[in-house]
């Protein structure tokens, strides 16, 4: 029997050949294609899971956005479940960094003492992400590699200069400048490992209001009471995050930040490439939005940035 | 493959392939029909449930990512006697829910948030009920009832 026809015989309430069970079950309506499971219990095992079964394999974590497109048919031969995977989760700090496993889930990022820590925004940013479900069971890892520019990981961490290792000793670095950098996923059979996040004195600023149309993410490197370093990551407007360094030259005093606030917010948007143009916004529009959301968090800035 | 979880306290066993949702597995197998399907796609909330005590989104959850684990449906939330939850208590006395579709998930989030904690300001309560979307209410009953909740647990 279809489902079409499972569904039609529900709603009209005419009794379907499955005899003895209620009319009000139905199953879930967009069907998932069988596929192999895999749950490797260790790295290596995963990782020369991943490696063999290519190309048709696929690395599952927290599995928010992975079985949305599995609904929508994405075929997949081979699916290799990391939740078993000890190297993959954990924060840590060291002096110079901050850790953070790829299977950390964000529930357990916007609730570590370390990442208060290191930087006390995520704790009140990260808590309006998505929606709790989502937050206790979708992880950072699975953000960055779903290459969605609606998402919120990439840039947070494309400001603060972040650095992704892999499983197989290689690393991908968020420091450079313009478009975030090709993250490979396991179709590649490399294991995003872990993202590390230097601590130095910084602030960070993140404005999600205009969501799906721009996120702006500000990072300011600070010494004592002085700017010496600035980058702001721009999600959602285009098909990848950008980012882009602020031209604060040899330093520039915390205070004095919000008389520059408007000339560099326009420098920064005049020096954007072309933005998406879609059903949310046009690309004019998302320019415009961009501009006003870093004017605004440069002047909090001003008041705020505290090393 | 054989999964073993228990369902509302009771140890059940289920022989299911790897592509099966917990969802339906739990309408289905379990004939738990309490847990509803309604985006199918893990945004409107009608199919939480509580794995471990955490709400969860069975359409989006394999039946084999909960193998070991603890399952509660809205089956399971009232005492053995039958006796409601305060939860569910509070919800009856507000008149939190009109077609009743929604309410099995929000229930179920609002048992975790209560387990999550004791006394949760306004914020709080908005920010956890985002993951239920329910198109009768307006959120205000709700809102009540799970300050209601609260009250009486308080008491």
């Amino acid at each position: 029997m279809s489902d079409a026809s499972m569904i039609q015989h529900e709603f009209l309430g005419i009794a379907h050949p499955r005899a003895g069970q209620a009319l009000a079950v139905h199953r879930s309506r967009k069907r998932i294609a069988e596929f192999r499971l895999h749950q490797p219990t260790s790295l290596r095992e995963a990782s020369e899971l991943l490696c063999s079964l290519r190309p048709n394999a696929v690395a599952m974590a927290g599995g928010v956005d992975l079985v949305n497109r599995l609904k929508f048919g994405r075929p997949v031969d081979d699916l290799v479940h990391l939740g078993a995977v000890p190297e993959l989760f954990g924060i840590h700090e060291t002096p110079t960094m901050l850790t953070v496993g790829a299977l950390t889930t964000h529930w357990q990022f916007e609730r570590s003492e370390a990442v208060r820590r290191t930087v006390p925004v995520f704790a009140e940013t990260w808590r309006q992400l998505g929606n709790v479900r989502i937050r206790l069971k979708g992880t950072l890892g699975g953000n960055m590699l779903a290459d969605d520019p609606k998402y919120d990981a990439l840039p947070a961490f494309l400001a603060l200069g972040a650095r992704l290792a892999y499983a197989d000793g290689t690393y991908v670095s968020l420091s450079g400048e313009g478009p975030a950098p090709h993250l490979y996923g396991s179709e590649s059979g490399a294991l995003l490992l872990r993202i590390e996040i230097p601590r130095r004195a910084r602030y960070l600023a993140a404005d999600r209001s205009q969501r799906p149309i721009v996120s702006v993410w500000l990072a300011l490197d600070l010494q004592e009471d002085r700017v010496i370093a600035g980058r702001v990551a721009i999600g959602c407007a285009f098909a990848v995050p950008m980012v882009f360094s602020l031209p604060f030259g040899s330093g520039m005093r915390c205070v004095h930040l919000g008389e520059v606030a408007t000339e560099i917010a326009l420098a920064i948007a005049t020096a954007m490439p072309e933005p998406l143009s879609d059903n949310y916004a046009s690309a004019g529009y998302r320019r415009k939005i961009a501009e006003i959301l870093l004017r605004r968090q440069l002047i909090h800035a001003a008041a705020g940035a505290r090393p | 493959m054989k999964i073993e979880i228990a369902v509302n306290g009771r140890r059940q066993r289920l022989r299911a392939l790897p592509n099966r949702t917990l969802a339906d597995a739990l309408r289905e197998d379990l004939l738990l029909t309490g847990c509803k399907i309604g985006c199918d796609q893990g945004v409107c909330g009608a199919c939480t449930v509580l794995v471990d005590g955490a709400p969860t989104t069975a359409c989006m959850t394999f039946l084999f990512e909960v193998a070991g684990r603890s399952v509660t449906t809205i089956e399971g939330v009232a005492g053995a006697d039958g006796q409601l939850s305060a939860v569910q208590s509070a919800f009856l006395r507000a008149g939190a829910f009109q077609c009743g579709f929604c309410t099995p998930g929000i229930i179920l989030s609002v048992e975790a948030l209560l387990a999550n904690e004791a006394d949760p300001d306004d914020a709080t309560i908005r920010n956890w009920l985002g993951a239920n979307i329910c198109r009768c209410t307006g959120y205000s009953m709700i809102v009540e009832a799970v300050k209601l909740a609260v009250g009486q647990r308080i008491r």
